[in-house]
């Protein structure tokens, strides 16, 4: 099961900001999920090996540069934007 | 035939020049700004991308040029399809006003195609939810019953097609997202086998259990468009196309001697009105010459906790793009670069994605958690396993697609879990990557619909929609007949 600071700590991890109330809320959320999760080990399973779906294996493609998306395309989604940057803030 | 196929109808007026395509398409539009105050099933139209594509359908009707198989049929789009320069929010504050710069391949099929994109549906956010009700455009309601849920994540475009406000739309199924609203709202809708349908340009939850597909309002439709869509894309890794028969042409074969398989997990906790119509379905077959496998899989009954290990892992992962950098939602205060991302992702994201991001990040994180992962993926190669042996001896698995009907808007579940129980019959079948209909078969003493789940081998779905086009045929049922608020074709 998990604690309340359990789920602060995972907030952090997810970087998702949340208040006490809202841990007390998702912790207690949290564990009716887990307490209903857990009857995967009320027997034995077979040791069958998952591989994946429809045998696909891991492909390559050959390394040839091919068009991209435009600068002004990868700016659009956002109006944080700057002289062809996304603006943050100063770092250093 | 009560239940009519919209698709081959629509095409046979423009082509009997009874009305045009432009016509058609205005109607559409006129009956969506109205009947879509009550339902909400539409947060976006996009009256001139419409009626662009009509101009040109009928310009080409006017050439007497062939039509394409969906060549101005409207339709409707979950608002998780990505569609270049037209919004697409996933109904979620993080992605309000996002307009993507690229369309989802299954979109540029459409589009290609001249199919008329009457807008976007409303959706649970981030296709996270059952009731079409973590929307943050508020939620859809039931066209049956208006008082009640559409279902979800894909509630809009159920409610769309039920309605006859759009011919069909395309849905997305994790869980169970495009079957559980169909058969709330009676109408058909098919999740293909993994891989069948690209996933490129779909927001992606669970990349190893997404899987697009059509919702329309009979099984012929339902066929139409995936001949139409299940093409390999190589911009999809994951994608391998049609790997079985067509299903159009098949839709018609005698389905004598069919192996049907129940297996009894699928027959415990059903509402006494689903398992009666259920009942009435199996009699269908019966009379239609099916055989009946019983089939026994007890592994069935852990698909949905490893969904809820495995789904909120995946999408714990794929929405931790969304940090207010290059697009979506910023919060204005920030202090540093770690308070910037996780202000943005509080205020952007809702209370069950909020949710669902926790938990699989505890799944992910640490030690003893890892065991979750591990033993998930264990009992999901049990779980493919019992689907190939069933298969072996049957040709469809038969159950109901819910263990009830649709909901009232508004109910509070006892706890978490009883929330999410309403995907038992579903979730198997995205563990397994299989293809699975929900067609309509009944209704319930309060005249909400009852869905018929047809479970098939991989890349059988000519299998499945033969043997559904068939129990539609003679069942007859006309469960969208009664509904008159959509345009009347």
């Amino acid at each position: 099961m998990i604690t309340k600071e359990e789920t602060l700590k995972m907030s952090e991890f997810a970087k998702i900001k949340i208040n006490d109330k809202e841990a007390e809320r998702f912790t207690a959320d949290i564990n009716d999920i887990l307490a209903f999760v857990d009857m995967i080990y009320e027997e034995e399973h077979e040791n069958v090996e998952f591989c994946g779906l429809n045998n696909l294996k891991n492909c390559l493609r050959e390394d040839i540069v091919k068009p991209s998306l435009e600068n002004e395309q990868i700016l659009s989604g956002t109006k944080y934007k700057d002289k062809g940057y996304f603006v943050l803030m100063k770092g250093v | 035939m009560k239940s009519m196929g919209r698709i081959k109808h629509i095409q046979d007026l423009f082509n009997k020049k009874q009305v045009s395509c432009t016509e058609l398409t205005n109607k559409y539009l006129k009956t969506i700004e109205s009947v879509n105050k009550e339902l909400n099933a539409y947060i976006n139209i996009t009256e001139d991308t419409a009626l662009k594509a009509a101009q040109k359908v009928d310009e080409k009707i006017s050439k007497g040029i062939k039509l394409r198989p969906l060549e101005g049929v409207p339709l409707v789009l979950k608002d998780n399809i990505l569609t270049k320069g037209i919004k697409t929010t996933c109904c979620s504050n993080m992605l309000k006003g996002y307009i993507p710069n690229y369309d989802a391949t299954v979109w540029s099929i459409l589009k290609e195609q001249n199919a008329v994109l009457l807008g976007k549906a409303n959706m649970d956010e981030f296709a996270m939810g059952c009731s079409c009700g973590t929307s943050c455009f508020g939620g859809s309601k039931n066209p049956h019953d208006t008082s009640k849920v559409p279902g979800g994540s894909s509630g809009g475009s159920a409610a769309a097609v039920s309605a006859n406000i759009a011919a069909y739309s395309l849905g997305t199924d994790t869980g169970g997202s495009i079957r559980q609203p169909s058969s709330f709202c009676g109408i058909v809708g098919l999740k293909p086998t993994y891989g069948a349908f690209s996933r490129y340009g779909v927001v992606a939850f669970a990349s190893t259990l997404d899987q697009v597909g059509p919702m329309a309002a009979t099984v012929e439709d339902a066929a139409l468009i995936y001949d139409n869509l299940a093409i390999k894309d190589l911009k999809d890794t994951t994608s391998l196309g049609m790997m079985g028969e067509k299903t159009f042409s098949n839709l018609r074969k005698d389905i004598n001697g069919i192996r049907i398989g129940l297996p009894k997990q699928y027959f415990e906790g059903l509402d006494e009105d689903v398992r009666a119509s259920i009942n009435e379905a199996i009699k269908v077959y019966e009379s239609l010459g099916a055989k009946f496998v019983k089939l026994d899989m007890p592994n069935i009954k852990y698909s949905l906790p490893i969904y809820y290990i495995l789904a909120t892992s995946e999408a714990s992962s794929n929405l931790a793009r969304f940090d207010g950098i290059r697009f979506g939602h910023r919060t204005k205060e920030y202090k540093d670069i770690n308070e910037l991302i996780s202000k943005s992702r509080e205020e952007g994201f809702g209370e069950e994605v909020k949710r669902r991001l926790l938990l699989g990040t505890y799944m992910l994180s640490s030690r003893h958690n890892k065991a979750y992962i591990k033993e998930a993926k264990k009992i999901r190669g049990a779980t493919l396993k019992s689907f190939d042996d069933a298969f072996t001896k049957c040709d469809v698995i038969l159950s109901s697609t819910v263990p009830s009907t649709a909901f009232e808007h508004g109910f509070v579940p006892e706890d978490q879990m009883q929330a999410y129980m309403t995907d038992i019959c579903t979730v198997p079948v995205n563990i397994a990557g299989l293809p699975a209909i929900s067609v309509p078969c009944g209704k319930d003493r309060n005249g909400m619909p009852i869905g018929m789940q047809l479970i098939g081998d991989r890349f059988k779905e000519s299998t499945i929609l033969n043997a559904a086009y068939q129990f539609e045929k003679v069942a007859d049922l006309g469960i969208l007949d009664d509904l008159n608020m959509g345009v009347k074709l």
